[in-house]
């Protein structure tokens, strides 16, 4: 403990020194380098989140922001760290609707949603469904009504992660179930859709686009997304609506802080990444990663995470994830 | 589709055509060369720490740098290992036999020059393996399920039997603490939390990382620092050999050769396993097929050919699986996992055709790395003895900060610091006690590979066992792991009985 602390005060010492000539007595936040910390390691869509909005965010604040890859456990790892650092408005991590929500009433992460501020969601993406291309399963509705006679299996990118979740809710609602296989990361899942080990994948819509050539063609169907309107990245694939489920599920990434921090510095941070997301050269930037801009305020963020929560926990209770 | 594009290998040439990449490749091949060389410090413990430095890096140069540590860090074990009977790696334990009574004999230019062309011709010929089977492999390997994985790394594991010279039952027993190491942290397959302790860091798993340098790294260092400066061995004078005497031998022994790099290949491709394996098993191949004027263990040049072939043949063979499957083939291999991770490439049967030209610019690497080893092996072959001089007062101590400051980059965490020193612990009680190394860290790596596989596949077939025997590429998997078992465990009966495993 002794040790990060140290490490974390003198690399902190050491990098304000740079900057700290450049910043005036204009403002008062911030005056020194902010720390970003990514639960997840480098090159994952979190990873991409926090470097695509760091670089933008520094020029806003006008202070340097130094990313700290934690990755581990679903991102319980990096949170648990964030939540025990100093609320100085100085120390900012990337959360999302799965690892402030779901994740700690699965087992004890040592942070629960109370632990943080919210600052500002950033991007979503929406969550979706797809076959093998020569699967016999043409819509959502060949799927859910297969369910319903036989036991099918899916995969996704870890247990109780956000893609993993946003199937289990679907299905529940439709009263059906499938069984669950394991993979650590979206690419082993699709390993194994293809495979044919499991009969279909959820993931992030992010993670479909890359499977097509310029034709459309691929070796997956995509069966439904789970948003209000049509994707851009996607406009041939259904939503889930059109198809006669009421169903609208999207991942998220936000701006997070250890709670307690300085009411000025989390509203000065969420009104940068207001702004940022209205900026055409930021959202050209969001456009190559398929991601969709989706800032909403610290006092929104909150609502959406408690009605999350809400709405998980008898999911998590039925596919026996729930442990408090 | 087809895989490899004509474009995909031009942008490769470009791509490592670049003064700075090859500058890494040969930083690399130096690096690897004194890690290979201080007996203690092994290619992994080299890669290990030199990955943080690559987070910085673009893929190429990262894969540059690593790739150099790669070829030279397992051929260089065999110097300390001809010079002074002390395998600077466990794969050059073997060569040590033939290679140190050479050097006794005032032959070890001979020993040494051999070793650094047959590394040379094993790394060479394993390339063109991984040239030409890679591509079709990969897509063979999208018709993998679980089932394949499991029995894959099943035959991995197996294979502890085959390191294990001393005790079988030690050799087991560590890599069991390997597997039960690897339980620590979240169950991947159903989120619970296993031995944590309360601690939240601990959610993560033990990363194999702090692992290995604990137990290679620190363990070997606290080894030193306890058993002070070695004895001098005083060497006759040694005759300088001429390159060309070296040539002959190996074209006398051209079959040999041969079936030692097929032999260090496949072995290689196997995942889990490494050049220690490969080049037990090429040289008692060798012994298998040695004639009766041969003087094996008394100096014969073929225990080293067939040793130093196959230990480097194991290169291009463990990048096979890594590169088409995502399963590590060797340790190396393991961190190179995490080094591609770092670029936001995801190993899998999708690396080739998404990666194309890097997948020939690691090629291309590979055999830039080769070509510098020869350069820097046999220009240095006597400069080399040097590194052994190091005194203990300065190794251990650097060695040691160095193992710190790697482990804190890994995840930015000082936990990681605090588990390298408990496993340092581990590592040192470990060889105290005659319990080999190695098959730890293998049980490391594939604990999860095989937890994870055989938990997927039952739940696939519904807790139905014979899924494993009736799909047949496993059930094919299933009969060599059985075989090897048998190949390795029988034998030992009859010879090893007077020895005695309690």
């Amino acid at each position: 403990m002794f040790t990060r602390r140290m490490l974390i005060a003198a690399s902190a010492c050491v990098l304000s020194f740079g900057t700290s000539a450049s910043i005036a007595s204009a403002q008062d936040y911030p005056t020194k380098p902010i720390q970003m910390i990514v639960p997840f390691g480098q090159g994952g869509a979190t990873d991409q989140v926090a470097r695509l909005i760091a670089a933008p965010l520094e020029e806003k604040l006008d202070a340097s922001i130094v990313i700290v890859n934690q990755p581990g456990a679903g991102g319980a790892v990096g949170l648990s760290n964030l939540a025990r650092m100093p609320a100085d408005g100085y120390t900012i991590g990337i959360g999302s609707d799965s690892t402030l929500g779901a994740r700690p009433m699965m087992s004890d992460t040592g942070y629960d949603s109370e632990s943080f501020d919210m600052i500002a969601r950033v991007v979503e993406i929406p969550s979706g469904i797809a076959v093998r291309a020569d699967s016999p399963y043409q819509s959502l509705n060949d799927l859910v009504e297969a369910m319903k006679t036989e036991t099918l299996t899916y995969s996704g990118s870890g247990v109780a992660s956000g893609p993993h979740l946003a199937a289990a809710v679907f299905l529940a609602e439709q009263g059906v179930e499938a069984t669950f296989v394991n993979s650590n990361s979206n690419q082993e899942g699709m390993v194994k859709l293809l495979s044919g080990e499991v009969d279909f994948l959820t993931g992030g819509g992010s993670n479909f686009p890359p499977m097509f050539d310029e034709d459309g063609n691929g070796d997956i169907r995509v069966l439904g997304l789970a948003a209000e309107d049509r994707w851009p990245f996607m406009p041939n694939v259904p939503t889930y609506k059109e198809q006669g489920f009421d169903y609208l599920r999207s991942q998220w990434f936000g701006l997070v802080a250890p709670a307690g921090s300085p009411d000025e510095a989390i509203e000065t941070i969420s009104n940068a990444v207001a702004q940022l997301v209205e900026d055409p050269e930021f959202q050209e930037r969001l456009k190559e990663f398929y991601f969709n801009p989706a800032y909403l305020g610290p006092k929104q963020m909150r609502e959406r995470i408690e009605a999350e929560k809400k709405g998980i926990r008898p999911v998590l209770d039925k596919i026996g994830l729930l442990a408090k | 589709m087809g895989l490899i594009a004509s474009s995909d290998i031009f942008d490769a040439l470009v791509l490592v055509a670049d003064p700075w990449v090859i500058a890494f490749v040969f930083m690399g091949s130096v690096i690897g060369m004194v890690f290979g060389a201080a007996p203690g410090l092994t290619a992994p413990s080299a890669i290990a720490l030199f990955l943080p430095v690559t987070y910085a890096m673009g893929p190429t140069t990262s894969m540059a740098l690593l790739m150099g540590i790669y070829c030279s860090g397992y051929f260089a074990g065999s110097i300390p290992a001809i010079l002074i009977n002390t395998p600077g790696t466990p794969s050059a334990a073997a060569t040590a036999l033939d290679g140190f009574a050479m050097a006794r004999a005032g032959e070890s230019d001979r020993a040494l020059s051999t070793a650094i062309i047959c590394s040379f011709i094993g790394g060479l010929f394993s390339l063109l393996l991984l040239m030409t089977i890679a591509p079709v492999l990969a897509k063979v390997a999208l018709s993998f399920t679980s089932v394949e994985y499991f029995s894959f790394a099943l035959i991995g594991i197996v294979c502890v039997a085959g390191i294990s010279r001393g005790s079988m039952i030690k050799g087991l027993a560590a890599a069991l603490i390997g597997i039960l190491v690897s339980t620590v942290g979240l169950d991947p397959v159903s989120g619970v939390g296993r031995f944590m302790f309360g601690e939240p860091n601990l959610m993560a798993g033990i990363p194999t990382i702090s692992a290995l340098i604990g137990l290679f790294a620190i363990g070997q260092m606290l080894l030193l620092s306890k058993e002070g400066v070695d004895e001098q061995v005083i060497l006759p004078m040694q005759k300088p050999a001429s390159q060309s005497a070296v040539l002959l031998d190996i074209w006398r022994n051209r079959w040999l050769t041969f079936k030692s790099a097929v032999i260090g290949s496949l072995i290689g491709v196997l995942p889990g396993t490494g050049p220690a394996i490969a080049s037990w098993v090429s040289y008692s191949d060798a012994l298998r097929t040695a004639k009766p004027d041969d003087k094996f263990g008394k100096g014969e040049i073929k225990g080293v050919i067939s040793c130093e072939v196959s230990n480097n043949a194991v290169t291009g063979g463990a990048l096979v699986p890594l590169l088409t499957l995502g399963i590590p083939g060797d340790p190396v291999t393991a961190i190179l996992i995490g080094a591609l991770m770092i670029q936001g490439v995801h190993t899998g049967p999708f690396l080739i055709s998404q990666n194309g030209s890097l997948f020939m610019s690691i090629l291309m690497l590979l055999f830039v790395s080769n070509v510098f080893m020869v350069i820097i092996g046999l220009s240095a072959r006597r400069m080399a003895a040097k590194v052994l001089k190091i005194p203990s007062g300065i190794m251990v101590p650097t060695i040691c900060m160095m193992a710190a400051a790697g482990a804190f980059s890994i995840h930015n965490n000082a936990f990681d610091v605090r588990l390298v020193l408990i496993f340092g612990v581990l590592g040192y009680l470990m060889i105290r006690f005659g319990f080999p190394t190695a098959p730890a860290v293998l049980g490391i790596v594939l604990g999860p590979i095989l937890e994870q596989n055989l938990r997927n596949a039952l739940t696939v077939s519904n807790m139905d066992f014979t899924v494993f025997v009736t799909r047949p590429v496993s059930a094919v998997s299933l009969a060599v792991t059985a075989f090897l078992l048998y190949l390795w465990i029988v034998p030992r009966k009859g010879s090893g009985g007077s020895e005695g495993d309690a």
